[in-house]
């Protein structure tokens, strides 16, 4: 796990002026930086802000989109909203967990290369079934595309 | 001006400044139920008990609804009730029912209105409760989220009573818990053990840690001398649970209810509540002619004294060192009964003692002080195990030698009460006329935050007192501002003092006011009135310390540096 460096927190406080109003945007930026939000860091920005650390803590927990666990160098989101469903995302996941040995319980890969996400719906039916890789949008997907995908992040790395 | 009403149930309900439709209500003798809602929170409207329906057939929360001239609302309604048992039988789809061994059955909200509202039978056949571990890492509380209905009543009280935040919700839907931050217990929090969270909770999702069995162990083992003391609020907070109201006087009954008990020597904490006064102001006058920083805070209250360790670490060197009454009675058993194989117990209104009484520094010549605390509501239970008929008990007498003590002990029990002994004590002077400008001084009063001036000899004081942690850092923010400047400032935990301490019955604001007026009844009816009178004080100093006056009543917690 890395480190935290207070040094860029201070950086990310100062620059949303410390203000607790704005902790979600504080927390946004945190996790741009650290792809999660370490728990380190979260107790140094309650302490900074006059926030308790149980307050902060629902805050992060409350909203899908924050993690507090460590994600993999590539964050997949599975979209598995209606029209994906129906053009069988649900073999892409599996293909998926099988090509990155990861599953429903253990989302991300004992390399920390891969982390797969299950999204409700990423706003792209027109191309589904979708995956998204992080700001990477991959079309029309099928669990063959899936798996060379896996390896040519797997060779990129 | 006109006189607002409203009509509840085709009753016609005046009302002032009420916050809702349902202090309204129940200001009226209309009791709406509700498991959220609480006088001195925040209004939260998240159980839906308390829904009205008004002329239009709509529904809405009563606790949410501001009151207005003329509204109509009915509380009984078919739809109303159907919403009610709807609600209930939601709530118990997701709730750990063991009534049969529950800590809360008999005083549990939930129970009490699934019998109310006729919840004969589970409606949803699996139960979803939240299948996560017990918190028994405090030794004050114990948190069971498989019994948490998610009512927000003790995040609430933690965070905007106490200013601590040891819990919120986390999570989210049916995953929601309330809990601490990261998956902590609750004694890696700035919990201090308070027990207002447990005083609050609805169901049994917070209970205090009772330890009723292991007093039974000690009363039954004929080799065990159990002596017992018991705190200035207790007798005030007793009465309630044998349906007697807060100002009929019951010390004498206590007494001969824990000898009935079994118990070997009964004391009143009273006595040690006058050493304390002598201790403290004594060392209070110290730093004043030292020139010592000032203010000196007091330190009769665990919960502060884990408030400061926790959230002002810094100020702990201006805590008083005195130990609390408790700690300095457990001092005076051990020498009273040196060679005796003694159980020394503590019935106390406070749960957050039960932490105190196990700390290292509580133990003198190699043994605790305290081997146990009891709070007023255990030693109810225990009082009622027994069989005891208290309400038609005779009254008796604590033990002597240790068992004289004046008004200003008694006073401890409840906000200010501290201060106001300590000035007693300073301007030693007990004639009616002096204890009325003291007691009219500012010193009394249920507020939050209170500030005054005492003027003794040359010496002008100004002095603060607060009750509530929320509030003692409210006036720590002032002071360390230099907003404001005092001399000396008390500060007890639960909001009240210690008549509404987390170890008492749950009670409301009337019921914590009239246990205010019993404390100070108490004190009337006292003959003595300021510490320095107490008789037993002599035997205290010359028989019982024999020079060690310094080393057995004062405790140096570890921040308090070097002395």
């Amino acid at each position: 796990m890395e480190t935290v460096d207070l040094k860029f927190i201070d950086s990310v406080l100062e620059k949303h002026g410390g203000d607790k109003a704005k902790i979600i945007a504080i927390m946004q930026d945190v996790q741009e930086e650290y792809r999660y939000l370490p728990q380190e860091a979260l107790e140094y920005i309650a302490k900074k802000v006059g926030m308790s650390e149980s307050k902060l803590y629902g805050v992060a927990t409350f909203y899908g989109n924050f993690s507090l666990d460590a994600k993999g160098k590539y964050v997949m989101k599975v979209c598995r909203g209606t029209a994906c469903h129906v053009r069988k995302s649900s073999s892409i996941l599996q293909a998926l967990y099988d090509a990155t040995g990861t599953n429903e319980h253990k989302p991300t890969s004992d390399d920390g290369l891969f982390t797969l996400e299950i999204v409700s719906c990423l706003g792209a039916c027109g191309l589904s079934p979708v995956v998204m890789v992080n700001d990477m949008v991959h079309a029309a997907m099928t669990p063959e595309k899936a798996r060379a995908l896996v390896e040519q992040l797997r060779e990129e790395a | 001006m006109v006189e607002k009403k409203m009509i509840i149930d085709g009753i016609e309900c005046p009302f002032t400044d009420e916050r809702n439709v349902l202090e309204v209500a129940r200001r009226n003798g209309i009791d709406i139920p509700s498991l959220c809602y609480c006088e001195n929170l925040s209004i939260y409207g998240g159980c839906r008990l308390c829904l009205v329906e008004n002329e239009k057939g709509v529904m809405d929360a009563a606790c949410s609804m501001k009151p207005k001239n003329g509204l109509v609302v009915n509380t009984h309604t078919k739809k109303v009730l159907e919403s009610r048992r709807t609600t209930l039988q939601l709530l118990m789809s997701s709730h750990r029912a063991e009534c049969l061994t529950c800590d809360q059955s008999g005083s549990c909200k939930l129970q009490e209105y699934a019998h109310r509202y006729n919840v004969s039978e589970p409606r949803f056949e699996e139960n979803t409760y939240a299948r996560l571990p017990l918190d028994v890492s405090s030794p004050c509380i114990t948190r069971d989220p498989s019994k948490c209905i998610l009512c927000g009543l003790c995040v609430r009280m933690c965070a905007e009573v106490q200013n601590i935040g040891a819990i919120d919700f986390t999570k989210r839907g049916k995953r929601a818990v309330v809990a601490p931050g990261f998956g902590k217990m609750l004694i890696d929090t700035g919990c201090v053990g308070c027990g207002q969270c447990a005083a609050v909770c609805p169901t049994g999702a917070i209970t205090i840690n009772r330890q009723i069995p292991e007093m039974w162990r000690m009363l039954n083992d004929p080799n065990k001398r159990v002596v017992v003391q018991y705190a200035p609020s207790v007798r005030v907070g007793l009465a309630e649970q044998f349906g007697l109201p807060a100002t009929e006087p019951i010390t004498g009954k206590l007494v001969t209810a824990l000898r009935r008990l079994g118990v070997d020597v009964v004391y009143d904490t009273n006595l040690t509540a006058d050493l304390t006064i002598m201790e403290e102001s004594a060392e209070f006058l110290e730093k004043v002619k030292t020139g010592a920083k000032l203010p000196m805070f007091t330190s009769c209250c665990p919960g502060w004294i884990q408030h400061v360790e926790k959230a002002h670490p810094h100020l702990m060197p201006q805590v008083s060192t005195c130990g609390s009454p408790m700690e300095m009675f457990g001092a005076l058993i051990r020498q009273q009964f040196k060679d005796e194989d003694v159980y020394s117990v503590a019935i106390m209104p406070c749960t957050a003692k039960k932490f105190e009484a196990q700390r290292p520094e509580l133990e003198k010549d190699g043994k605790r002080l305290i081997d146990l605390v009891l709070t007023t509501d255990e030693l109810g239970k225990l009082i009622k195990a027994a069989g005891i008929d208290f309400k038609n008990l005779p009254d008796s007498e604590p033990d002597s030698p240790l068992g004289d003590y004046t008004g200003a002990g008694v006073i401890f029990g409840v906000t200010g009460g501290v201060t106001e002994a300590v000035i007693r004590r300073v301007l030693d002077d007990a004639s009616p006329e002096t204890l009325k400008t003291i007691a009219e001084c500012g010193v009394r009063g249920l507020e939050g935050i209170k500030a005054f001036e005492v003027t003794a000899g040359d010496l002008k004081l100004k002095i603060a007192v607060a009750n509530g942690l929320g509030n003692a850092d409210k006036l720590i923010a002032k002071v360390e501002s230099g907003e404001e400047y005092f001399d000396f400032i008390e500060v007890m935990a639960c909001p009240n003092g210690c008549i509404g301490g987390g170890g008492q019955p749950p009670a409301s604001n009337a019921r914590k006011a009239e246990r205010c007026q019993a404390i100070f009844k108490a004190d009337e009816n006292c003959e003595l009135k300021i510490p320095q009178q107490n008789p037993a004080l002599d035997y205290v100093y010359d028989e019982l310390l024999k020079g060690r006056a310094h080393e057995l009543l004062h405790i140096h917690y570890p921040l308090h540096g070097h002395h």
